[in-house]
C-alpha cells in the first residue's frame, strides 16, 4: 500500500530523518514510534505532502507521491490527521465532516447521510449539531479522524491520536482505530502512547536520530536491545559506575 | 437529468430574504418619486452589490481585500475609454471590463494567495494605489484627459437613461444577481470549501481541497461583479478620472460595509450598505454645516462603536439576541412547569 524508499530529510545541516525504508501492507496497523525528536513527525510529514523529501520516494498504491500536495494525495485515498487539532471554527460537527465527505460526492442530501454515518462510526453522532468550539480534546480528535475517514481513504494517517487523552478515551480511540482497519482501512501510526501501540498494532517500526532502528512485531521490537536503549539508554557499565562514583 | 436543488441546501426563511429583497430592489424604484432619494437608492444598491462581491472574496473565503479599487477602477474606465473613443455599447464594455478585471486578478492571485491574513491585504492594497499610479503616469505617454465624461445620449444601448428610476432598477438587477450568486455559492459545496479555507488552510487541505483553485474561483467572481460596478457607476456619474474611480475609498467602503452588516454572509454586506451610505448622508446633513469633516469623525466613531459592540455585525448580534430570546423563554416556560 505505502511504501517509503530510502528517504531522506535534511533540513539545514538537521538531518531528520536518515535514509529510512520502510512499506505498510493493506490491511495494516503500523506504529511508528521513537523518542521525542526521532524523526517521526518530519517522516510523517513527507508522506503527508506537507514537505518534500530531500532524498528517496515515497509510493503509494505504486504511484509517487512525495512532492504532491496533500489534497493530492488525499484525492488518492491517503487521509491523514493532526496531532493539534485543525477546527473549523465557525461549523458544527456534522459540517466538517461533510467537508469530508464532498470530496467524493457534490450532492448535498447524499453527502449529510454520508457525514452522520461517519459521526456515528467515530462516536461523535450526539454531537453532530455541536459547534466545533465547544468539543472538548478528545472529541476533536475523534473530530480529525471523522474529517479524514470522511474522505473514505484507503489508508489514514494518524499524528498522535492518543496525545493529551485521559485512560478512558484512549480505550474508546483504541476501539476506533481497530474498527478503521477492520472496515478496511490501511492505518499508519504515530504515537508516543507505548501500551496503547502494544495493544493494536500489527506492526512496529522505531525510529531514533532519523534512523530505522527496529521493525518487526511488536513483542519482538520491544525486546530488541537497540530499542531498550534508545528509549532508557544504554545500561551502565560497572567502570561507569565506578568512575561516576569516584567523582562524587 | 438530475435535480439541481440537490446541489444546494435551501432553507425556508431564505424564500423570505429573496422575497424581501426582490420587493426592494424592484418595488423601490417605482415608488420613490423624489430625486434625491433616487439618487441614494441607485449608489446603495450599487455598493451593496460591491460588497457583496467583495464578500464572496473577503468574508465567504476569508482573503481579505483592500485592493478592490483596482477591479472597480478597471470596470469604470474599461467601459468609458470604449464607448468614449470606439463607439463600444457600455454593456459589452461591462463584460469586457469584468474579464479584463479577472485577468489582474490572476496577475495579483499569484504573488498574493502565497500570503496569510494581513500581509494578503498589504499586497492587494499595494496592487490597488500601483494601478491608479500607473494611470496617471501614463499620461506622460498616452495623450488621454485627466478625466473622461460621457456624453449624455440617452438610449438603453448606451447605458444611459432619462429617468433616475431607470438607474435605480438597473442597480437593483445588479444587486440581484451578486446577491444571488453570492447564495448559491453559500449554499453549496463551494461554499462550505470556502469557509473551510477561511477557518483552517490546513485542515481544509487535508480534506482534500483544492485551495487554490477555490480561493480563484472566488476571487474571480469578486473581481468580475466589482469591475461591472465600477462600470455601472460611471455610467451612472457619467464622468471619471484615475483619482476618483481607483480611489482607496472603494476599497475601504466595501470591507466596511460587510463588516458592519456580517461579514461573511450573504444578507450582511446589503445590510451594511443600507446602514452605512444613509447614515453618511445624515449626519452630513446634521453636522455639515458646523465644521468641515465633522460628519466624517461622527461616522468614524459610530462605525467603531458598532464593530466593538457588535464584532459579527448587526446579523451577527441579531443572531444572538434572537438565540438569547429562544434560550430565556426556553428557561421561563421550564421554571413554570
Amino acid at each position: 500500500m505505502l511504501d517509503i524508499r530510502n528517504v531522506t530529510k535534511r533540513f539545514g545541516g538537521l538531518t531528520a530523518v536518515d535514509d529510512v525504508t520502510l512499506s505498510v501492507e493493506k490491511g495494516q496497523i503500523l506504529g511508528l514510534i521513537g523518542p521525542n525528536g526521532a524523526g517521526k513527525t518530519t517522516l510523517f510529514n513527507v508522506i503527508a505532502g506537507t514537505f518534500p523529501a530531500t532524498e528517496g520516494e515515497v509510493q503509494f498504491k505504486g504511484e509517487r507521491i512525495d512532492g504532491k500536495r496533500a489534497d493530492e494525495t488525499c484525492v488518492m485515498g491517503l487521509a491523514r490527521t493532526f496531532q493539534i487539532p485543525h477546527v473549523f471554527t465557525s461549523m458544527t460537527v456534522g459540517e466538517t465532516i461533510m467537508i469530508g465527505a464532498f470530496l467524493r460526492q457534490r450532492s448535498i442530501p447524499l453527502v449529510r447521510k454520508k457525514a452522520e454515518g461517519v459521526a456515528l462510526a467515530v462516536g461523535l453522532a450526539d454531537r453532530f449539531d455541536t459547534p466545533t468550539a465547544s468539543l472538548t480534546t478528545a472529541e476533536r480528535k475523534r473530530l480529525e479522524v471523522a474529517r479524514a475517514l470522511a474522505t473514505e481513504p484507503d489508508m489514514i494517517l494518524l499524528d498522535e491520536v492518543m496525545a493529551g487523552l485521559n485512560p478512558t478515551e484512549v480505550n474508546r480511540m483504541l476501539e476506533l482505530v481497530s474498527d478503521l482497519r477492520d472496515g478496511g482501512v490501511t492505518v499508519l501510526f504515530v504515537e508516543h502512547n507505548l501500551s496503547a501501540v502494544m495493544k493494536i498494532c500489527d506492526r512496529i517500526a522505531v525510529l531514533d536520530h532519523g534512523a530505522k532502528i527496529a521493525d518487526g512485531l511488536p513483542r519482538e521490537v520491544m525486546d530488541m536491545p537497540a530499542v531498550v536503549e534508545a528509549y532508557l539508554g544504554a545500561p551502565a557499565t560497572p567502570a561507569d559506575g565506578g568512575s561516576a562514583d569516584a567523582a562524587s | 437529468m438530475t435535480r439541481l436543488t440537490q446541489y444546494f441546501d435551501m432553507r425556508p426563511r431564505d424564500a423570505l430574504g429573496a422575497l424581501i429583497l426582490v420587493l426592494l430592489t424592484m418595488g423601490l424604484p417605482l415608488v420613490i418619486a423624489n430625486d434625491y432619494h433616487v439618487n441614494v437608492l441607485v449608489l446603495v444598491f450599487l455598493y451593496a452589490g460591491m460588497a457583496s462581491a467583495w464578500n464572496i472574496l473577503g468574508g465567504m473565503a476569508g482573503q481579505f481585500s483592500l485592493g478592490h479599487t483596482a477591479f472597480f477602477g478597471t470596470g469604470a474606465y474599461t467601459s468609458t475609454l470604449l464607448y468614449n473613443f470606439a463607439g463600444v455599447s457600455p454593456w459589452i464594455g461591462m463584460v469586457a471590463g469584468g474579464l479584463l478585471s479577472m485577468v489582474f486578478a490572476v496577475i495579483i492571485a499569484y504573488p498574493a494567495f502565497r500570503m496569510r491574513g494581513v500581509f494578503f491585504a498589504m499586497a492587494t492594497l499595494a496592487f490597488g494605489e500601483a494601478i491608479r499610479i500607473l494611470l496617471i503616469y501614463s499620461r506622460k505617454h498616452v495623450d488621454m484627459p485627466y478625466g473622461l465624461s460621457i456624453n449624455w445620449e440617452p438610449a438603453f444601448g448606451n447605458m444611459i437613461f432619462e429617468e433616475r428610476s431607470s438607474y435605480a432598477l438597473l442597480a437593483g438587477v445588479f444587486l440581484l444577481i451578486v446577491t444571488l450568486t453570492a447564495y448559491g455559492l453559500s449554499r453549496s459545496h463551494a461554499g462550505i470549501y470556502l469557509r473551510a479555507i477561511r477557518d483552517s488552510e490546513e485542515a481544509a487541505v487535508a480534506a482534500g481541497i483544492p485551495m487554490r483553485r477555490y480561493k480563484m474561483i472566488a476571487l474571480l467572481i469578486s473581481a468580475f461583479f466589482t469591475s461591472a460596478g465600477g462600470t455601472l457607476l460611471a455610467q451612472y456619474v457619467l464622468y471619471i478620472e484615475p483619482t476618483t474611480v481607483f480611489s482607496m475609498a472603494y476599497s475601504v467602503d466595501l470591507p466596511l460595509m460587510a463588516l458592519l452588516g456580517g461579514i461573511g454572509t450573504v444578507a450582511g454586506p446589503i445590510l451594511g450598505a443600507f446602514i452605512a451610505l444613509p447614515l453618511r448622508d445624515v449626519l452630513l446633513d446634521l453636522f455639515g454645516s458646523g465644521a468641515a469633516g465633522l460628519h466624517l469623525v461622527v461616522y468614524g466613531v459610530l462605525l467603531m462603536v458598532i464593530v466593538i459592540v457588535l464584532p459579527s455585525g448587526l446579523i451577527g448580534g441579531a443572531r444572538s439576541l434572537l438565540s438569547w430570546l429562544t434560550r430565556r423563554t426556553a428557561a421561563r416556560k421550564s421554571e413554570d412547569t
